[in-house]
């Protein structure tokens, strides 16, 4: 019995070495968005978990924002993102429609690839470092509705817009490259590493709005 | 006065002899474990994944390899739920479910105790493959010790209060994939109470 009391003490000796290590700071682009002296910054706080997304049950764009929530949701190890679709649009935090916007109220964060357009607007709160929910999705044909690729054109820029509503709000698109779909002209059809590092690391970072749910 | 007071002590800790008999033992009870990434810092946050007490139900059948010791194979499942956590707050990750199996020896120990050491294999099973959980739901080698306390009920049947350490590394290929390295220690501490069988 001594011997494996002294075999178990051992094994316990071997298997004591030290704790897991996360990556350091890893390669990603600008998240945030510089408005005069003021530094923007988003991101959903657990409490405001799931995030209720609308969309018509019959929009061309049903199935992509399915596919765009599930590549998002997947992007975390901490479960720090989750969404779910609702059927009432006066209850969602993020409305998303197959048509232009009508108007130009709110901040604009907008995509241009060759079959189709994306535009997603929020707009600040009354009170200081506040956002005002919803935000408002905006995916439509650039012409042709039944052009050839329209559907896979749908699917990156909802993804692309998508991101934007998770806090990815930096106008400009700053340092994002062709193979990040948060590319300006976006045509990665998913994440990259480089967009998976960027909404990490916004979302393990200090930001500077809150989100006030809709009357 | 030594003299007396040392065969009292003697006495007092003389291991009972076990029957060598086939046993089959049920139990159930709770399991708790210490986190399987624990407050490291991501960017400027401190983030942790941990698992709730977890219900627990184990079967185990006992094979006499001498008088007093016997070879104890065992199965143990038990169904947390996983938390996700930085300085934002907690995000529910679902349930998650262990299914250890463990090979012990077990002995005698004075008072109606006894002692189980010895080792096995803890495997992970999330209700959806998220998280940490994303890429596999891996399974451990794991080294495991115990002590239980016995009262005979009737002949052939005993109740048996347990308590089981466990100790494993943890990571998944989500985890490495994302750049993580080395791996988390998690221990794993449970309590159950039940009856065991002889033959
Ligand atoms: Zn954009």
């Amino acid at each position: 019995m001594k011997g494996r009391l002294a075999c178990l003490i051992s094994l316990v000796a071997v298997t004591a070495c030290a704790d897991i290590v996360p990556p350091a700071q890893r390669e990603g682009y600008e998240y945030r968005q510089i408005l005069g002296t003021d530094t923007l910054s988003f991101k959903w706080d657990p409490s405001l978990l799931p995030v209720k997304i609308w969309i018509a049950d019959d929009s061309p764009l049903r199935s992509h924002l399915i596919t765009a929530i599930s590549r998002w949701e997947q992007a975390f190890v901490y479960g720090e993102f989750r969404a779910t679709l609702v059927s009432d649009s006066s209850r969602a935090d993020i409305i998303v429609r197959n048509a232009p916007p009508t108007s130009g109220a709110g901040l604009r964060l907008a995509a241009f690839a060759s079959q189709c357009l994306g535009e997603t607007t929020y707009q600040l709160g009354s009170a200081p470092k506040t956002l005002q929910l919803p935000w408002r999705v905006h995916v439509w044909p650039a012409s042709n509705p039944n052009a050839t690729g329209i559907q896979d054109c749908y699917r990156i820029t909802v993804t692309h817009e998508l991101g934007h509503a998770l806090g990815i709000i930096n106008a400009n698109h700053a340092g994002a490259l062709p193979t990040d779909v948060m590319y300006r002209d976006p045509v990665a059809d998913g994440l990259s590493e480089r967009d998976r590092n960027t909404i990490e690391r916004l979302y393990h970072s200090r930001t500077t709005l809150t989100a006030v749910p809709r009357p | 006065m030594r003299f007396p007071l040392f065969v009292i002590l003697a006495v007092a800790v003389r291991p009972s002899v076990l029957e060598a008999q086939l046993t089959a033992r049920l139990s159930a009870g709770a399991t708790m474990g210490t986190s399987l990434v624990a407050d490291a810092i991501l960017y400027d946050d401190v983030v942790a994944l941990k698992t709730s007490v977890a219900p627990t139900i184990a079967i185990g059948l006992g094979y006499p390899i001498s008088a007093t010791h016997k070879l104890l194979g065992e199965l143990r499942i038990a169904s947390a739920t996983l938390t996700g956590s930085g300085s934002a707050g907690a995000n529910d990750l679902g349930a998650l479910r262990t299914i250890e199996f463990s090979v012990m020896a077990e002995g005698p120990l004075p008072y109606h105790l006894r002692f189980q050491v010895g080792g096995g294999a803890i495997k992970y099973s999330p209700a959806r493959a998220a998280g940490a959980f994303l890429d596999d739901a891996p399974i451990k080698p794991m080294v495991t010790a115990g002590l239980a306390w016995t009262k005979s009920l009737r002949p052939g049947l005993e109740l048996q209060v347990g308590g089981r350490w466990g100790l494993h590394e943890f990571t998944t290929k989500t985890l490495e994939r994302r750049g993580y390295s080395l791996a988390q220690r998690v221990h794993r501490l449970g309590i159950t109470l039940g009856v065991e069988r002889a033959w």
